[in-house]
């Protein structure tokens, strides 16, 4: 296990060094810049000398390999600057709005494993069954409408029409229901046919029949034949989307007006505030790679015959 | 103890249905071992899988199966399942992908044991361990190992003796020893005669090894096309077959020819009537 862990975290952390470079350099390529955006947007009078002064005292003329090795040098030691637009420290602001996006994107993840979970195995159990071909009908309904589209239409019948949950804004675990609600409905379709679709694989597997020849409850069968076979590919998708997921999150934020990392970050766009963006993109990258980190380990803790792939006993 | 009246068995293809097996009759009287040989494809495994209804959708039966004189066939689920396992035990071909690959040896034993009684965990692993040990299995050791840390020896002798473990009055062996190696055959095979030996228990073994089945067998039944050709006591049977497919047969193992090129001499659609030629003995001539 040592061996596997200690693999899995030098890839990690490989893969965002490298992700910090693209973030460093690639928002340098863009055009723009931060002064003059910092000029326009305050209404200041833009003359050379003063932005000048401005380079200076950011570092901004100073050469980019040098720019790239102070900031990442800060990133070790968790240090992630300051915004140059608002001065306030961007690791701390960061978290701050992040936590709203991930406590989103959290809920979302559990909506989506219960729906996918119990529509998908029951439509597979009981396959070309009533239920099972109205999931397919409103399975594709679903997934065929935007998901910002369905975030107007929940807000209009249950927030507006039936006055159930509040209509717009953030505070209480009210407001957490409909946005979150709204991002997994759209991840849905895909994971529900992804789960009847392993779980019809299963059945056809012969250690289910020999289960089922040794007299064994159902219940038993789905739990620990169909579903434990089907979890791995399950989770192992899961975690890739989990990078969708999260940008789902902002746009569903901006629609929902919640004070999330996706306004946050538009604003940093907008002012090419690029200690911001560096962040955000590392901070993205660091969970993207973190949970699929745990998913890896999750399905070699479950699945037996992926630890023996892996080397590890 | 078991009982087969006229069984047929149709499978789906795409719109029209083929007929595997073809008005089956036959008894498995209690204590008794009766074999079914024929090649692959005759329809000999559809009769296993239909006792005890391990098929999905897509096939039809008719005719009836009696077991201690109840009708398996109109059984509820709910009711097969108190069969299956417990008054009825199936030892299936290729153990190697028979068992779960995410569970171990333990934890399949211990599942088989509490689906027909309420015994706790502990008691079964007692139980388990002990069981294996008959099999000459060390019981602390394979307890705890995933099927593919095992072999497919091993992996067909815990699977006898999970089969074993409710004391079953039938035991169903579907190919028993095809995916081992000679010598695991022969030892699977004294196992199978043991068990059946010291239990009393009546046994229903398939094979395409005329060879495995005559270890075994009281009485024979041989398969061809879906339709039974020669049915009485094995020992009539393999000292004077009737049939030309089961002299064929026995020709295979006896000079050690291909079966294509014996049984080329007697291809053709089977058309004479299956009659009792002698007291117990059906053929057809």
């Amino acid at each position: 296990m040592g061996r596997f862990l200690v693999r899995r975290i030098g890839s990690m952390v490989s893969a965002l060094w490298g992700v910090s470079l693209i973030a460093f350099f690639l928002i340098r390529v863009i055009p723009g810049d931060p002064v003059e955006a910092y000029f326009a947007i305050n209404q200041l009078p833009a003359s050379v000398e003063a932005m000048n002064a401005i380079r200076e005292e950011q570092g901004f003329n100073k050469p980019l390999l040098a720019q790239y090795a102070s900031w990442i040098l800060g990133v070790l030691q968790l240090d992630f600057g300051k915004s140059f637009s608002s001065g306030l420290d961007v690791a701390r602001s960061l978290a701050d709005k992040f936590q709203v996006t991930v406590t989103i994107s959290a809920a979302a993840l559990i909506i989506i494993m219960c729906i996918s979970v119990s529509v998908g195995v029951l439509s597979a159990v009981k396959q070309s069954s009533l239920f099972d071909r109205m999931t397919r009908t409103t399975v594709f309904m679903i997934a065929s409408m935007p998901s910002f589209w369905l975030a107007f239409i929940l807000v209009y019948v249950v927030a507006l029409k039936w006055g159930l949950l509040p209509l717009l804004g953030w505070g209480t675990w009210q407001h957490m229901i409909l946005p979150s609600l709204t991002l997994a409905l759209g991840f849905c379709p895909y994971y529900i046919r992804l789960i009847r679709a392993g779980i019809l694989e299963q059945l056809q597997q012969p250690h289910v029949q020999y289960a089922r020849a040794r007299g064994l409850k159902e219940s038993v069968i789905v739990r620990r034949y169909l579903l434990k076979g089907t979890l791995p590919s399950f989770l192992t998708s899961l975690a890739m989307t989990c990078g969708g997921l999260l940008g789902g999150a902002a746009i569903i934020e901006i629609v929902f007006t919640i004070p999330g990392i996706g306004r946050h970050i538009l604003l940093a766009m907008e002012t090419r505030d690029y200690t911001v963006l560096q962040g955000f993109i590392l901070l993205i990258g660091f969970f993207y790679t973190a949970i699929n980190f745990a998913a890896d380990l999750f399905c070699a803790i479950i699945d037996p015959r992926i630890r023996l792939k892996e080397g590890v006993q | 103890m078991l009982e087969v009246n006229h069984l047929s068995v149709y499978v789906q293809q795409g719109t029209s249905e083929k007929l595997v097996v073809d008005d089956i009759s036959f008894l498995v009287p209690k204590g008794k071992v009766v074999g079914i040989v024929g090649e692959s494809g005759s329809g000999k495994s559809m009769i296993c899988s239909t006792i005890l209804q391990l098929f999905d959708d897509g096939r039809r039966v008719s005719g009836e199966i009696r077991f201690k004189g109840e009708q398996l066939l109109t059984k509820s689920k709910k009711d097969l399942r108190s069969v299956r396992g417990k008054e009825i035990a199936f030892i299936m071909q290729n153990p190697m992908s028979m068992f779960n690959p995410m569970l171990t040896t333990g934890e399949h034993f211990v599942e088989t044991l509490q689906a027909h009684s309420a015994i706790s965990r502990k008691e079964a692993k007692i139980k388990g361990i002990e069981q294996l040990a008959r099999y000459k299995l060390p019981g602390d050791r394979v307890w705890n190992k995933y099927p593919h840390e095992l072999s497919g020896g091993m992996l067909q002798r815990i699977m006898i003796a999970i089969a074993v473990c409710h004391q079953p009055s039938l035991l169903i062996a579907d190919e028993p020893t095809t995916a081992l190696d000679t010598v695991t055959q022969l030892l699977i095979l004294d196992e199978l005669q043991a068990y059946q030996h010291n239990s009393g228990a009546s046994m229903l073994v398939v094979s395409h090894d005329l060879g495995v089945i005559s270890r075994l067998a009281d009485e024979l039944i041989v398969m061809r096309h879906g339709m039974m050709v020669e049915y009485g006591p094995a020992s009539s049977v393999l000292a004077d077959p009737r049939h030309p497919y089961t002299q064929a047969l026995l020709a295979v193992k006896e000079k050690n020819r291909s079966l294509d090129e014996l049984v080329d001499s007697c291809e053709g659609t089977i058309t004479e009537p299956l009659v009792e030629w002698k007291p117990g003995y059906w053929v057809r001539q």
